[in-house]
């Protein structure tokens, strides 16, 4: 079977620091890996060329079994349009936004019109619990409550792959376990979740948990 | 299996509606962006509005008179000229205004080397630059002048005379009443009036006017230098090409006739003198509001550089973001210009009311505003909106929390 997304042998070099060294990870729809590892240890590094942000200086990232590494930027636009969802521990969200328009946001570039943008991302909202808030503005939100906004967007979008750095990095304990508890729920059967975390409450949800020490990526106790 | 490869796009009704959502979640960024071309158009239009309204005045004021007035002048006294047959004679009064489209006309002659005195007890000389003028016909009306007392009209060879304002004073003339008179070469000739508010030859009020007939019988003129012919509005060209064979029929004549440009050249000319300025100014703020834009615009890249990466992780291409960022200088861009042409139109209103004229402004410049607003926020904000496509997603996401 292909893999949905696999890493084989990247390595990722910034100038003369090297932060990958011949990583490979095969991710599968159903899956769901957690990474860790100290900060600057590579990680976030993974995650982003797993989600097509960026390109490795060398290795493959293949995504349906093609590798897109040198696919035009264009083409890897498309597929983070359609098939990769994001959840940063920032959040990032559009401060002047309201929720309802910030999950919309997720749709804009995958040509959707306006009807069904607002459908799909009130049941996005709707599936995050949130859809007394549609009008709210970012800023009146606790933590929890923004980062289940950006589970919405990315639900909205119809993701098959789910990435989130460090999604509980700014969250308390509670909120910690809403999340996790949500991400339980809402990641279904089709879709991989790929989380890269310093949290061991939330590597211990994972099937799959990594290891990166100094930019190689081994199994956790491995 | 293949990847996906589907192209994705957003729409452009998406584009603008996400664009027109942004620029009104942040009103004051918009308002600082939308300053200088607020300012710019409207300066512009006030320029474009005034000029228009002061030149239609100024032309307005023209029309009634130096629009309407012809001039001939004869042929010169040289003697091949002097021939009768190519000059115009005393007569040419009474054939101007056989032709169609003259209201009045009236001869104008300066006579050189005629020395003139006040006729009082103890004469006094007038000023170097007082001139003596023959004239028959109504010079009054021609131009545009009043007299005081008696104007020249029907009076023949007789001995008298107009003298213009300022020279009654500097010779120090006598009321009416006490018949004064002046000295014209030692001829005593009578002052029956006096001329003021020249409208047309200002020249006159430092002149004595004798009549024609005078002229010829004491001073030696041979034929009126000039006639001055005033038309009905817009008759001036029709008038002047009849002229010369009105005044004379041998078609043998030299004169030169002058009229004045018609009034639409006369009307663009005035207007494009009065506007030139004033454009120059208004496109001079509007470029200061293009770099307002500009800068306004760069700033908010540089701090707006989370969301840029965000809109590339959703599946945003660079051509996306810089897109994303032109449509909002260009909808900064249009709704200034929006809001400064009423305001232009305002000041339009205002000034011309104040200056007593009719407001005046093309339609064409109300509808161009938009337009041009648009056209300033694309180029200011071209610059920043490149910027916007060369920042790298990952080091955007970086730079903020959301």
């Amino acid at each position: 079977m292909t893999a949905l997304v696999e890493a084989v042998d990247v390595v990722r070099r910034f100038g003369a620091t090297t932060v990958l060294r011949e990583v490979s990870l095969r991710v599968d729809v159903g899956d769901r890996v957690a990474i860790v590892g100290q900060s600057g240890s590579g990680k976030s590094t993974l995650l982003h060329l797993l989600g097509l942000m960026d390109r490795p200086t060398s290795g493959e990232i293949r995504f349906d079994g093609v590798d897109l590494a040198g696919h035009r930027e264009r083409d890897r636009a498309a597929i983070r349009a359609r098939d990769v969802g994001f959840v940063f521990q920032a959040f990032h969200l559009l401060g002047r936004r309201t929720v309802i328009e910030n999950v919309e946001t997720g749709l804009l570039y995958q040509g959707v019109g306006s009807r069904e943008r607002r459908e799909r991302a009130l049941a996005a909202l709707a599936d995050v619990g949130l859809s007394h808030r549609i009008d709210a503005l970012p800023t009146t939100l606790s933590g929890g409550e923004r980062q289940r906004v950006a589970v919405a967007r990315a639900l909205a979008q119809g993701s098959r792959l789910l990435l989130a750095d460090e999604p509980t990095g700014n969250l308390d304990r509670g909120s910690t376990r809403r999340l996790l508890d949500l991400l339980d729920r809402v990641v279904g059967p089709s879709m991989a979740f790929v989380v890269v975390t310093h949290d061991q409450v939330v590597a211990e949800r994972a099937a799959r948990v990594y290891r990166m020490d100094d930019g190689v990526l081994g199994p956790e106790g491995g | 299996m293949r990847a996906r490869r589907r192209r994705t796009r957003i729409t452009r009704a998406a584009l603008l509606h996400d664009a027109w959502t942004e620029v009104i979640a942040h009103p004051s960024r918009a308002v600082l962006s939308s300053l200088g071309t607020v300012l710019g158009v409207a300066v512009l239009l006030a320029s474009v509005g005034t000029a228009e309204s002061a030149s239609a005045h100024i032309v307005g004021l023209v029309d009634d008179l130096a629009a309407r007035q012809v001039q001939v002048y004869n042929a010169s006294e040289s003697a091949f000229d002097r021939d009768p047959a190519r000059r115009f004679g005393f007569d040419a009064v009474e054939r101007v205004e056989r032709i169609d489209g003259v209201e009045r006309a009236a001869t104008y002659s300066r006579l050189a080397n005629v020395a003139i005195r006040s006729g009082t007890p103890e004469p006094r000389p007038a000023p170097q630059d007082a001139a003596v003028v023959s004239t028959s016909g109504d010079l009054t009306s021609a131009v545009g002048a009043t007299v005081d007392g008696a104007d020249l009209t029907g009076r023949g060879e007789r001995p008298v005379a107009v003298v213009g304002r300022a020279l009654a004073r500097s010779l120090a003339l006598a009321d009416l009443e006490r018949a004064p008179t002046v000295l014209l070469d030692g001829l005593a000739v009578r002052v029956i009036g006096v001329m003021e508010d020249v409208e047309t030859r200002p020249d006159l009020l430092n002149a004595v006017v004798i009549p024609d007939e005078l002229a010829r019988t004491n001073f030696g003129l041979t034929a009126p230098s000039t006639v001055l012919v005033t038309v009905r509005l817009n008759a001036a060209k029709v008038v002047a090409d009849q002229l010369p064979l009105a005044l004379q029929p041998s078609g043998l004549a030299k004169f030169e006739v002058v009229r004045p440009p018609a009034p639409e050249v006369l009307r663009a000319g005035v207007a494009q003198q009065t506007r030139g300025l004033l454009l120059a100014l208004g496109l001079l703020c509007l470029a200061l509001g293009a770099v307002g834009i500009a800068n306004t615009t760069l700033v908010s890249v540089l701090e707006r550089r989370p969301e840029i990466g965000l809109r590339r992780s959703l599946g945003g291409r660079r051509s996306d973001v810089v897109l994303h960022f032109l449509t909002e200088s260009a909808i900064v861009g249009a709704v200034g210009a929006v809001v400064g042409a009423a305001l232009g139109v305002l000041a339009t209103v205002v000034v011309a009311r104040a200056q007593g004229w009719d407001p005046r402004i093309q339609p064409a410049w109300l509808l161009a505003s938009p337009l041009l607003g648009i056209a300033v926020g694309v180029l200011a904000g071209l610059y920043p909106a490149i910027r916007s496509g060369t920042i790298e997603p990952i080091e955007a996401l970086r730079a903020g929390a959301g």
